[in-house]
């Protein structure tokens, strides 16, 4: 594959913006890891009720679809730290625990189907590979086909990483004096293989994909006051994360504005993951995000832009600023924190149930 | 003491610097609050509750007919809002519906009323803000109040009210025309008119006039004469509902009514909020205020003078006569609500309007620090705050936009109107 796009630069921003040269504490850094994990695992394990017949012991069969949930979310977030860590030199610990509360919250508020985790960490690695090796057209097409079949919210995805890959290659491929695959052309064929091979892969397994439509109907029957309520109940758990991914969002720099060094410089996932985000913005008041697993897949592209929303806030609240604007990033953080109690007392009051059932 | 330019201060600045606002954002928050309105209303208008709405209705549909209030009719109201219906009532059918135009037009002039002060204050843009939230706070104030259906109450009509003499009393401030001043006080006497919950901004206007202008000025003068075109305008208004009450022979009653019955009821119990929920909808508001207060003191009433920033911003702020008046108010509104009978929300949407209008300060102090510090962050800045906003404004529309929608689908018709024609034979009502 011929592609003109440069590896993402180990010191510069996921927006091409220079990291600061700071190295992670590693003690704390696998503390906050293991403490993550352990909360996603004991609160996938929660919100999946006991069965009578194994009552009292610790191994259920009923609870192994939400374990391996667990387990592949844990996968998931350890994907999105190897895109944070390609995105900045130093790695800051609060976006992998907002993550982590909201996926833990999502999992113990609704139903989390495997698949829909399964989606979440086959794009996250996508576009880790996206970041690191965009030249690896081929891949990524397929792995990102495979994560369509399994949400059709991730189409949002795709159209990100085409439209990411049109901005970089484009202008490039008239001056290519000829030789190897096209870019864009091989990406959507690596796409259309990988939608094809995982659908057939899940019809084989007798698990049609897209399940995710047979939600709909469920829909209806709420009325829409009450489904009102419910997708308000999911905003509400995944708005810390939503919030400071919008704000990377807004934060990160049009690379239109800077030119192409500041497009050859920062690192070809952006515009991907921002027009992901801003897909998923309009595709929600189209798809009936009803449930857990939708949200999180929904939430994919926020949880991306994560460190550069935390960067760009915790600016906001430094000593530097003048003092309104200091004091509204204070405030912002403080809020945070209270939008972050939803989902974890979702998650903990699951737990507490799970552990001491009434 | 500020010297009396600080107090008076110039808010043409804000106006003559009004930064390029796009027209979609104009178009999509008038689109926000056409909605926010439509919901409010079709729930309030549902409302399984039947009470203020039926005795208002009921009774200008009979004063229509013939009745006269305080005689054949008893309430502890004011006539205003009973005569403006029954004006409705002179060729529209017996029954609550045709209420629906008018009481909406009023909502939607009072948004205008409030944006309008916010364009006079902070400027456009932050006006059309203070526009949208006032129509989220006070449609979900009248859409969620346990005690009262919140459709056609007098509360609806006193938003235009209010947010007109606030704004005529601000432009009297700043330039001091009587014409401005007869004005506000022709905006009082129509919302005294209307519910006696307008005194809050009657004394906060008549104390603030004062000090500023025997305190602060020290002009006896200037006092009475804007004393006496608040008093001609408001007397303007008021002389003709006492000359028709007199008329009718009823004028003792009425104000025994307004008064000596009324005044009991402020001793049952309080309006003062339970907890934070009950101000759900003032959440953002609140903490806007807080912001900017802050702000608007370090900057406006020069905490740190002397550097150049500073002095750039506070010369854009609104001056200290005008957020000083509205504190007052403020502060009247907090002590009317404690004395108040009930805790019932649709008090709130008056006593909010003095809240919202000072929220401004906040991006006013955010927009000025921004453009005068030249802040790489500007955008993200406004980004960070409005999206936090926007998280924290979600109750209030969750509570909002189900509760209609839920109140839609259960209404009926034929109940309404057989309650509508049963209230008909009532003679008396005490409304919230």
């Amino acid at each position: 594959m011929n592609c003109t796009v440069p590896p993402t630069p180990a010191s510069s921003d996921f927006a091409g913006n220079p990291a600061p040269a700071q190295r992670p504490n590693a003690l704390l850094c696998v503390v906050v890891v293991t403490a993550c994990s352990a909360w996603i695992t004991l609160s996938s394990w929660a919100a999946s009720p006991p069965s009578p017949a194994s009552a009292g012991s610790w191994v259920q069969p009923d609870r192994v679809d939400a374990v391996v949930t667990g387990v592949v979310l844990i996968l998931a977030l350890l994907c999105h730290l190897w895109v944070y860590s390609q995105a900045a030199a130093s790695l800051a610990l609060a976006p992998p625990v907002l993550l982590t509360a909201v996926w833990a919250g999502l999992g113990t508020a609704g139903r989390l189907d495997p698949s829909d985790a399964v989606a979440v960490l086959v794009m996250t690695v996508a576009t880790a590979l996206f970041s690191r090796r965009p030249q690896a057209v081929a891949p990524i097409g397929v792995i990102t086909g495979m994560a369509v079949a399994l949400s059709p919210l991730l189409v949002g995805a795709a159209a990100g990483l085409c439209i990411a890959l049109h901005a970089f290659t484009g202008p490039a491929q008239g001056a290519r004096p000829g030789g190897g695959l096209r870019p864009l052309p091989a990406l959507v064929a690596g796409m259309v293989a990988g939608l094809l091979l995982m659908t057939a892969v899940a019809i084989g397994a007798g698990r049609p994909p897209w399940m995710a439509v047979s939600v709909a109907p469920v829909l209806h029957r709420l009325g829409p006051a009450a489904a009102w309520r419910h997708v308000s109940e999911l905003l509400g758990l995944v708005a810390p994360v939503l919030a400071v991914g919008l704000l990377g969002l807004i934060a990160v720099k049009d690379p239109d504005d800077a030119g192409p060094e500041r497009v050859r410089a920062g690192p070809a996932v952006y515009p991907a993951v921002c027009a992901w985000l801003l897909f998923n913005v309009v595709v929600a008041f189209l798809f009936p995000v009803v449930c857990a697993g939708h949200a999180i897949v929904w939430l994919a592209p926020a949880g991306l832009l994560l460190p550069v929303g935390w960067r760009s806030l915790r600016s906001l609240a430094s000593g530097s600023m003048p003092m309104t604007i200091g004091m509204s990033g204070g405030v912002c953080l403080f809020l945070l924190a209270v939008l972050l109690w939803t989902p974890i007392r979702s998650a903990a009051a699951a737990i507490l149930i799970a552990v001491y059932p009434p | 003491m500020p010297a009396r330019n600080e107090w008076h201060g110039s808010d043409t600045a804000v106006r003559r610097q009004r930064p390029p606002w796009p027209t979609f954002a104009a178009a999509a928050a008038v689109l926000i609050i056409l909605i926010i309105h439509a919901f409010g209303r079709t729930g309030a208008f549902c409302s399984p509750i039947h009470a203020d709405s039926f005795a208002f209705s009921s009774f200008a549909c009979r004063i229509a007919r013939g009745a006269v209030l305080y005689r054949d009719l008893h309430i502890d109201k004011p006539p205003g809002l009973l005569w403006l219906n029954a004006v409705v009532y002179l060729w529209a059918p017996q029954a609550r519906w045709p209420l629906i135009p008018m009481e909406s037009l009023a909502l939607l002039l009072g948004y205008f009323a409030v944006y309008k002060v916010g364009r006079e204050l902070y400027g456009r843009p932050i006006g059309i803000v203070l526009a949208v939230v006032t129509a989220l706070a006070v449609n979900v104030f009248l859409l969620t109040d346990y005690t009262v259906e919140g459709f056609n109450l007098a509360e609806s009509y006193m938003v235009l009210t209010a947010s007109a003499a606030t704004l005529y009393y601000i432009r009297a401030h700043s330039a001091g025309p009587p014409r401005a001043m007869a004005l506000t006080g022709a905006f009082l006497g129509l919302s005294l008119a209307l519910k006696q919950t307008a005194l809050p901004l009657l004394v906060a206007v008549v104390l603030h006039r004062s000090l500023s202008d025997l305190i602060i000025a020290r002009d006896p003068r200037a006092w009475a004469r804007n004393v006496a075109a608040l008093g001609a305008g408001s007397g303007a208004v008021l002389a003709p509902v006492v000359a028709i009450l007199a008329v009718q022979g009823v004028l003792g009653a009425a104000v025994e009514s307004m008064t000596v019955r009324a005044l009991p009821l402020l001793q049952q119990m309080t309006g003062w909020p339970a907890g934070w929920v009950d101000v759900l909808p003032l959440w953002v508001p609140l903490a806007w205020c807080a912001i900017g207060l802050i702000g608007w003191c370090r900057y406006g009433l020069g905490v740190r003078p002397g550097r150049a920033a500073h002095a750039a911003v506070k010369r854009r702020l609104p001056s200290a006569a005008n957020v000083s008046f509205l504190l007052l108010w403020v502060i009247l509104e907090c002590v009317m609500l404690v004395h108040l009978p009930r805790r019932s929300f649709h008090y709130y949407a008056l006593s909010s309007l003095p809240v919202i209008f000072l929220s401004g300060l906040f991006w006013a102090v955010l927009q000025q620090e921004l453009t005068v510090t030249k802040a790489r962050s500007a955008q993200y800045v406004v980004a960070a705050a409005a999206i936090w906003s926007a998280a924290f404004v979600r109750p209030a529309v969750d509570l909002l936009v189900p509760t209609a929608i839920a109140r839609y689908r259960t209404y009926d018709a034929e109940a309404d109107q057989s309650f509508f024609d049963e209230s008909l034979t009532h003679a008396n009502a005490i409304v919230g």
